[in-house]
Order: C-alpha cells, then structure tokens, then sequence
C-alpha cells in the first residue's frame, strides 16, 4: 500500500475529544447566558435580536428575569446530565423497534433490489479484467465493498435525516411524548433503530458479498484470497559513509521514497520490534522424498530502482538485504552519549577497547552532567549484559559488567566521587580485557544472496532462520571459528530486529519507503479481513445516523439531509485538512480586522501594527475568530479513516486495528454524545407543537 | 366536593410567535383554574378559544409564555408526571403504519409495564372499543371513528389518574358517543380525574362536574355545572295533568296567592342556553372577565343575573 501509516494515540485523540467538545459545551454556555441576559427567558435571544432589527427594544434589562434565566441555564445541565444518565434502555428500544418497523414500512429494504441487480450484472464488467492475480483480487474486492458502501450511505443518510423531521411534522411524536419518554431517548431511540436496520442491511449485503467475491474470483486468482498480516519496522538510513543520515532524493516531487546509492556504504536499514519464532510461518517441503513442515521468516519487499547512465540503464538493479546485531555499535554509541565521550563512538565501533579506555580515564563529569552518565552507562550494561554474563561468562566480562552498572549507580547517587572512581576502575577493566571484550561484543551481520529489484511488484522472500553461517572469534582463543547463525537466537536482540538493505550496482540506485519490507507473519482468513472492512461501514453508517438523527432533531428533512450529506462531503475529502491549514496558518497581514486595518490605512503586509490598546483588541478580535474557526474545523467529522480502513482488503492486507480500525471506531464513539446531548436539547427547547 | 387539586393553573398566558420572535395570536389570556381530585371537568368554548392550548400547555407540548402551571403536583414539563396521565389528541396522532395491537404494545412499553400487563391490558381496551375485529389492521385504514377509538384506548393504556380528553366524542356514532359517556362516568366512579374539552354540550352537560367556559382566550364561567345553571329569577311548578279549567283556576289561585304548591322547584336551563349567551355576552361586552378564585358566591349571582335577559321565552 502507498500511504504512510499514520500513528494512532489513543490517549492523545481523547484528549483532542475532551477539548473540542469541552470548548463547545464552553461556547454553549456563554451563547445561552447571553441569551438569558438578552431575552430573560426562553427563545428570548431571537426575540431580542428580532426586536433590535426592527428597533422596537426599550429599557434597560428586567434583572430579575434575567437572574432567573440564569438559574434557568444551570437547571438546564442539570437536566441534561439527568435525562441522559436516567435513560431508560426499554423505552429506548422500544422507540428502536417502532423507528425500525417504520423504515421497512417505508419500503428501506428496496435497496436490496438495487444491491441485486448490481451483482447480478457486475459480474460481468469485471470477469478476467486483468490478467495479474492480484489485482483480480484488488477489482473484486474492491468493487464489492464500494458497491455495498455506497448503497447503504444514502439509505443511512435519508433515513435518518427524514426520521424525526417527519415524526414532528405529522405530529406522531407529541402522542410518544406524553408519556414517560425523555427527549433524549427519543433521540437514542432512533439511533437505535436505524442502526438495526443498517446493521440487518448491511450484514445480507456483506454475507452475498463475500459469497459473490470467493465464488467469482478466478481459479488463477483464488490463493491470492487470504489478508497478510504484516510487522512493519521502522525506517532509517546510512549514507554513503556508512553514517547515519538520509537516503538520496533522486529528484521526485513526491518525497516517497529514499534511495541508496549503489556499491557504496549507503544502506536503508529497517529495524523491527516484537519479533519472536511466532511471526514465523509454516511451509510444507519436499525433502528426499517427504513433505515436511518447516518454518520460515517472510519478508516482502517492493523495492523501486533508479537507473542512471553512470550504470547500465538497461540491466537489472540487484540489491543485497543483511541481517545484523550491531551490538557494538550500540554499546559504542550508549558511552558516546555522555558528555566529552562523544569520541568514544567511533573507537568501540571500529574495536578500540584501549583507546575507550583512555578517554574514559580522562573523563571529568560534572553535576550536570551526571544524568546522562547514568543513561549512558546503564544502556552500555543493558546492551552488554546477554554477552557478558550467561553461559559464557568470565570474571574479566562479570566485571566490565558490574563497574558499568556502578558508574550508573554512583551517576544516580549523585556523588561525583565515586563516579569518579567507579569511571577509573571500568576504563581499567576495559584496558586490560580490551581483546576479549572485542571478542564478546562484536557487529553480526549475516546475508542472502542479492536479489533483483522487481518494480511494481511484490517480492516475497522466504527465509530459512537457521541457514546462516559467520566467522566469529573464540571468546577464550581469539581464533576465527565458523558458527552456524541461528536468526532468532544470534541476531533478534530483545525482540529487535534490523534489516539493511544496500544496492549492488554501482551508479544505480534503490528507493525504499517504511513500507516497502515488512516481516510477513502467517495469514488470516479472507473473510477475517473482509469482515473488518464490514465493520468499518458499519461505523461510517453509524456516524451517518448519529448525524443525522441529531440535524433532524432540529431541522426538516430536505435541510438535515443536504446538511449532513455537506458534512460527509467535506470530512470525506482533504477539505478539512485544507480548511484546517487556514485556520493554523500564520497567513500574511493578520485576520480579518488586522487585514481590513491594513487595506484602510494602505499598510503593507510585513510592517508590525504600532502597539497600542486597538491593537490589542484587534489582535484578540481576531484571534477569537481563528478560534472559532478552528473549533468548526474540528467539527467537522474526519470520514477519511473510514476510507482508510477499506484500503487495506482490496489490496490483500488485513485490517490493521491500531492504524485503521481504532481510529474509526473512536471518531463513531466521539461523535455518540456530543450528538446526543445536541439531539436532546434541540428537541427540549423545541416546541413540538409550534411550526 | 374533594378539595384536593390535581391540576393548578395560575395567570396562564400563551402567545404564539413566529419564527422571528413576532406576536401571532394570543391564544390564553391570564387564565386561573384548579381541577380538583376525581371530579370530571369539561373545557367549553367556541372553536379557537383556546382549549386545545391549554391542554397542551399541560402536558408540556408548548411552553408558557407566562404563569405557572401544576400537574399532579409537577410542573408541565416534568416527563415523569406522565406515568399518571393520559392524553387523547383531538386528532389521534399514531403511527399510521402500526396495527391496533401493535400501537397499544407500544405505547404500553414506554411505561413501567410487564409484558403480561401489556397483553392483557390492550386486550381489555380493544375489547372495550370495540375494535376487536380489527385489532390486525393498519392504522391507515381506519375510519375516522376508529382511530378515536384507537387513540382512547392509547390514553388509558397506562389506567391513568387523570385523563385528558380533546374532543373525545367528536367522530364517534351515537353508541360510541353514548359508551364514551358510560365511560367517563365509570372513571369518575373508580376515583379518577377526568379533563375534557369538547362541542357537545349535552354530553357535556350528562357528565361534567364542573365546567369553564373559554372565549378567545379569556375564562368567562367556570363552576358547578348545576351551580352555574341554576335560574334564580324563576319558579317552577310541577303537577300531574291538568284540565284547562283547572289550570285558570291555578291561574286565578296564584293571581290571590293561595293555592297549595304541588312542587316548586329551581329549574335548570340547557348548558345550550348557557354557552350561547356567554358567547353573546363576551362579544358584546369584550374584556370583561370571570375572576375565578375565592369568590364563589358572588360568581353564581352574577351568572344569574346575566340569565334572567331572556328568561321569559
Ligand atoms: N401552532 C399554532 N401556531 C399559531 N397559532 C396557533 C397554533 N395553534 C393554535 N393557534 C391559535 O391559538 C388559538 C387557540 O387555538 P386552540 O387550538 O387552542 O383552540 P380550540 O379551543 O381548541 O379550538 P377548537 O374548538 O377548534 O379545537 C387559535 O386562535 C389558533 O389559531
Ligand atoms: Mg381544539
């Protein structure tokens, strides 16, 4: 897939949630004290702009009326917490059940008359479309769950916003509200209802769906029916000298990509966390005539080569993919992150024990400097520890061990001396044991053979974990031993694996993106991801209801439908972002009364506003109207992560909870009661029977 | 009669507005009525006097422009108070595409009731309405005389303590009208508060305990129905048939002043007479109002004095 997974926070989505709807229920507030201080009572606000328009207001405010106002505002949220904590879940579904009854009264299951002839004929457009696997696949898929989003939208979207206007106009629900029913459950009511419908609807529509998909998609095709679940890593890169920095920008618009230099150090180095054997998957061989089961590490890679004449343009680009445990590397870089040790780096990387060892002599740490001390030498003992202590443990490797992790403690301490000390008695061990150490903590790197870059494909390599071979050093002798390399053992550090991937070629380049290697674990069942996507329309057509319940609660049909039909539009689209750049940007010249100043006075947009108090009440004038901007911006609900979440099956992957399926669920979620406490005050404050 | 006020209505005003906040019409003008516990009320007035409004000012549907009103001891827009209340619309407002069974099973479930309750009690009701060979068809396919017999049993699905009627014999054949009667009066005997607004005066006049008499908005009677239409000014006497001779001899017999009564009695005139005349009266004489609290006797002796104009028909 080609879009960057957006990282997902739950905690920090709940906190937006709490400020836009703390700021709006702030705004409420403030609008109805205004409304009571203007009309001293109910409606008053139009009645008192009413009466000013047609200059008919006398005398000053009735203050009496106005404190009882007040007092009216704050039983008003008083009810508003009552009504909406004291619901009642029987009459909620009752009121369900008859909102049901009533859309398939109103012929709503006609849809699936549309929804039939779609895939009656569909077929046909789509048979043997394209040649490649999958994207057959990719056309059914995604024709299906288009069809079946676009079908149920419009039927949610008329639903809902016709439901309640219709109740009120025909006067049905004045009979409902002389019973025991609370507003709000009126409301909910119809939540409910049309969700039931929509859900009945969508669960018909998904079950011949998935049928038509796995019995229409071609025999050549039908392997490519399953959801990859993929690990995706993090990436990085080394340039050209083998430091860390970025990859070459080979002059693309779109920054998508990163590209490696060919027969250089430059490498685009992925770094995995979380992999154990379980991401492994199982494969059946033939070995000497039997079939055995083996288990094997996938990785896919879609790699993009960039050919220039300095190469041979028209040959292949190879690329070569190593697996590595830089565990010196990180040890070198965990010292060099205290301070006036920064030169300790490349020594340890390149094996210098000694040299380490008389920097570190020299080093003279301040208070202030304790802190990273201690950092920085209890990440050397972390790093360290899995090859200095276990098995094959010496006293020297115990001890290089223990004075790192008392340079932390004594850092920790705060005592200067004895860090001191301690500092003296590590860059000793590390003098002396300077050649064992280097035999103990050492860069494993291990590789498969090159591949050629297949472009606009994927390329799936299977790996045998135990296939590896290395040179290593004897930790007693110091003599080179060849040892088997087992992945998930001498590589994995802690559940970390990194992947460098270099080009062979020189004068060609490689161009990776995050994620264009990820580590394949075993697949799901197709209809896993299939019902996934389900889900996923089932909450697009959930904040449609929701929406359109609550614009119904107010206003009329036609008015509710194009209403919430504009907020579909606008969420569904960049609009939001676009409006949303507006409103943060720092646009030139100022806000609105800032730019109409500067028009007047003939003001060129870079000259400053001479301070003073109009300034002042300009700047602040404006500020609250970019406020208020932004707080409809964010109104506004986000539908593209419900696109996202459809992204995924078409394209042969599973429906990542985390990046794709959270985020919907909790925009549906976020939307739930600030709608509901909308929904139960416009019909509260409504007159039923006045139209 | 029971003292014990059920509904308490204090200077209520309504004015409806436009959209922009503008004055449309005054449909309730500083109106002050109590109804008391177990007694049958009836709401009269010429058609846009206001008794819908003010129903609907009691069960919360409008809001107040002014004054305050008690149901049941709850203010108007308290939704719990409707556990006890029900309400027949003057057209019944249901759902169209619901059968009778179903539109009682719904509206039983938006009470505290089990569903046992629920079946039997709409059996009951459609039973009692007679809708029991139609209790599968939809509403929409109702006569109008049948949808008020749906939307009454709609109203007592909950057995409620007070019930509030808008035009409940309006439709309805002269059986209906006669069981709706027979109905009122049985709720009134099992202790339960009866509000009915309605054209009928003669049934009006069969049931009521007490009636107002409403015109564009202003009270302008409100009392004991026999109070109200009771005719000071006149004596009746009631004998068995009498020969013509007899008769001028009665005549003979008052013109000395000696006869011996056989009965003399207050009579009654029609609720008919009643409402016309204070329909006439308010035209005449616009703005003069009823003050309905404490001053029950006065009231009576000015009702009188108005009724004595034409008494001599
Ligand atoms: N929704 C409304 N908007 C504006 N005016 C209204 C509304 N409802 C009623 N009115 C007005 O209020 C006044 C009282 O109406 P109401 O329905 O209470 O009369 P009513 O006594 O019930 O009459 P009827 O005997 O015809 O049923 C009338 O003048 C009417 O036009
Ligand atoms: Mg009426």
């Amino acid at each position: 897939m080609s879009f960057e997974l957006p990282d997902f926070s739950l905690l920090r989505a709940f906190g937006h949630w709490a400020l836009i709807v703390g700021a709006l229920i702030g705004v409420a507030v403030l609008l109805s004290m205004m409304t009571a201080a203007l009309g001293g009572g109910q409606l008053g606000f139009l009645r008192a702009i009413g009466s000013l328009v047609r200059g008919k207001r006398q005398g000053g405010l009735p203050w009496g009326e106005v404190k009882e106002a007040y007092a009216g505002v704050f039983r008003g949220i008083r009810d508003a917490i009552v009504e909406i904590v004291g619901m009642s879940p029987r009459r909620v579904w009752a009121l369900g059940m008859l909102t049901f009854k009533e859309s398939t009264r109103r012929k709503a299951l006609l849809v699936f008359v549309i929804f039939a002839l779609l895939f009656m004929f569909g077929g046909w457009f789509l048979a043997d479309a394209n040649p490649r696997a999958d994207l057959q696949v990719k056309v059914h898929v995604s024709f299906v769950l288009t069809a079946i989003s676009w079908l149920i939208l419009p039927v949610a979207l008329l639903l809902s916003c016709w439901g309640l206007p219709e109740d009120i106009k025909q006067r049905t629900l004045h009979t409902v509200v002389t019973k025991p029913v609370r507003r709000s459950e009126v409301i909910l009511g119809r939540m409910v209802g049309y969700s039931c419908i929509g859900t009945l609807v969508l669960s018909v529509m998904g079950v011949v769906g998935y049928i038509w998909i796995v019995r229409l998609v071609p025999a050549n095709a039908q392997s490519q029916l399953v959801c990859r679940v993929p690990v995706y890593g993090n990436l990085g890169f080394l340039n050209r000298e083998g430091d860390p920095g970025t990859g070459v920008n080979v002059g693309d618009i779109w920054e998508f990509r990163q590209y490696v230099e060919g027969a250089s150090k430059a490498r685009a180095v992925w770094e995995f966390a979380g992999v154990t054997p379980k991401v492994m998957v199982t494969r059946n061989i033939q070995e000497s005539g039997e079939t055995v089961e083996v288990k094997r590490l996938l990785l896919e890679t879609r790699f993009e080569a960039f050919r220039t004449h300095k190469g041979d343009i028209k040959s292949e680009v190879f690329c070569e993919l190593f697996f590595t445990r830089n565990t010196r590397d990180q040890a070198a870089r965990a010292l060099a992150s205290c301070p006036g040790l920064a030169r300790i780096g490349g020594m340890l990387s390149d094996g210098d024990f000694r040299g380490a060892a008389i920097v570190l002599a020299e080093a003279k740490p301040t208070p202030a400097d304790f802190e990273q001390f201690e950092a920085g030498c209890r990440d050397f003992a972390n790093i360290t520890r899995p090859f200095l202590s276990g098995e094959s443990k010496s006293e020297a490797s115990e001890a290089v061990l223990q004075a790192a992790t008392d340079c932390a403690n004594a850092a920790d301490a705060g005592s200067g001396e004895k860090l001191s000390a301690s500092l003296k008695t590590f860059s000793g061990l590390l003098d002396t044991h300077a050649d064992e150490l280097s035999r103990r903590i050492f860069d494993l790197r291990v590789s498969i053979p090159a591949f050629e870059v297949q472009e606009y494909q994927l390329n799936l390599l299977e790996i045998d974990p135990a296939a590896f071979q290395a040179v290593v050093q004897d930790v007693k002798t110091g003599n080179d031993v060849e040892r088997e390399i087992d992945l998930f053992d001498d590589i994995v550090d802690n559940g970390k694996l990194r992947v460098e991937v270099s080009c062979v070629d020189s004068g060609q380049y490689v161009g990776a993106a995050r994620p264009d290697l990820f580590i394949r674990t075993p697949d799901r069942p197709f209809w896993v991801g299939f019902s996934k996507s389900i889900v996923g329309i089932w909450l697009m057509m959930e904040l449609v209801v929701i929406l359109g319940v609550t614009a119904g609660s107010l206003l009329n049909g036609p008015v509710s439908t194009f209403l919430v039909f504009g907020l579909v539009l606008v969420g569904g689209t960049g609009f939001r972002d676009f409006l949303q750049t507006i409103v943060a940007g720092q646009s030139r010249g100022g806000g609105v009364f800032e730019s109409i100043i500067r028009i007047v006075k003939h003001m060129n947009p870079t000259t400053k506003l001479e301070t003073g108090v109009l300034t002042t009440i300009v700047k602040g004038v404006d500020g609250a109207i970019t406020g208020m901007l932004w707080l409809a911006a964010q109104i506004i609900p986000d539908f593209r992560s419900f696109g996202r979440v459809l992204e995924f099956l078409p394209n042969g992957f599973d429906v990542s909870w985390s990046t794709a399926l959270l985020p919907s669920v909790t925009v549906t979620v976020g939307y739930l009661i600030p709608c509901l406490l909308v929904g139960y005050f416009c019909l509260k404050l409504r007159e039923l029977e006045q139209k | 009669m029971q003292s014990e006020p059920v509904i308490q209505i204090r200077n209520l005003t309504k004015i409806y507005r436009d959209f922009w906040g503008r004055k449309k019409v005054r449909a309730l003008n500083s109106l002050s009525l109590d109804v008391n516990k177990g007694e049958v009320f009836g709401l009269l007035g010429p058609n846009g006097s206001g008794k819908t409004t003010t129903l609907k000012l009691l069960l919360g549907l409008l809001f107040p422009t002014d004054g305050t009103i008690s149901v049941l001891g709850a203010s108007a827009s308290d939704v719990e108070k409707n556990e006890r209340i029900g309400y027949l619309p003057e057209e019944s407002y249901l759902y169209r595409f619901l059968n009778a069974e179903e539109t009682l099973d719904f509206y039983g479930r938006l009470f505290k009731m089990s569903s046992a309750d629920r079946r039997r009690r709409s059996e009951e009701l459609i039973e009692m309405v007679g809708l029991k060979d139609a209790r599968r068809r939809q509403l929409k396919e109702y006569s109008k005389g049948m949808t008020r017999r749906i939307g009454l049993a709609q109203a007592l699905i909950n057995d409620p303590d007070l019930i509030l009627l808008d035009e409940p014999t309006s439709g309805l054949d002269p059986i209906g009208t006669r069981e709706m009667k027979d109905l009122i009066i049985r709720l009134r005997d099992q202790g339960k508060t009866v509000v009915m607004c309605s054209h009928q005066l003669a049934d009006v006049q069969d049931v009521s305990d007490r009636i107002a008499i409403l015109h564009a908005g202003e009270l302008k009677v409100l009392g004991d129905v026999n109070e109200v239409l009771k005719e000071d000014e006149k004596t009746q006497l009631l004998t068995s048939r009498l020969s013509d001779e007899a008769v001028s001899e009665i005549k003979d017999v008052l013109k000395r002043h000696s006869a011996s009564m056989v009965s003399v009695d207050h009579p009654t005139s029609t609720l008919e007479d009643l409402f016309l005349k204070t329909v006439d009266e308010s035209i005449a004489r616009p703005g003069r109002r009823f003050v309905p609290d404490e001053n029950q006797a006065g009231d009576s002796a000015a009702t009188a004095e108005k009724s004595t104009d034409t008494a001599d028909s």
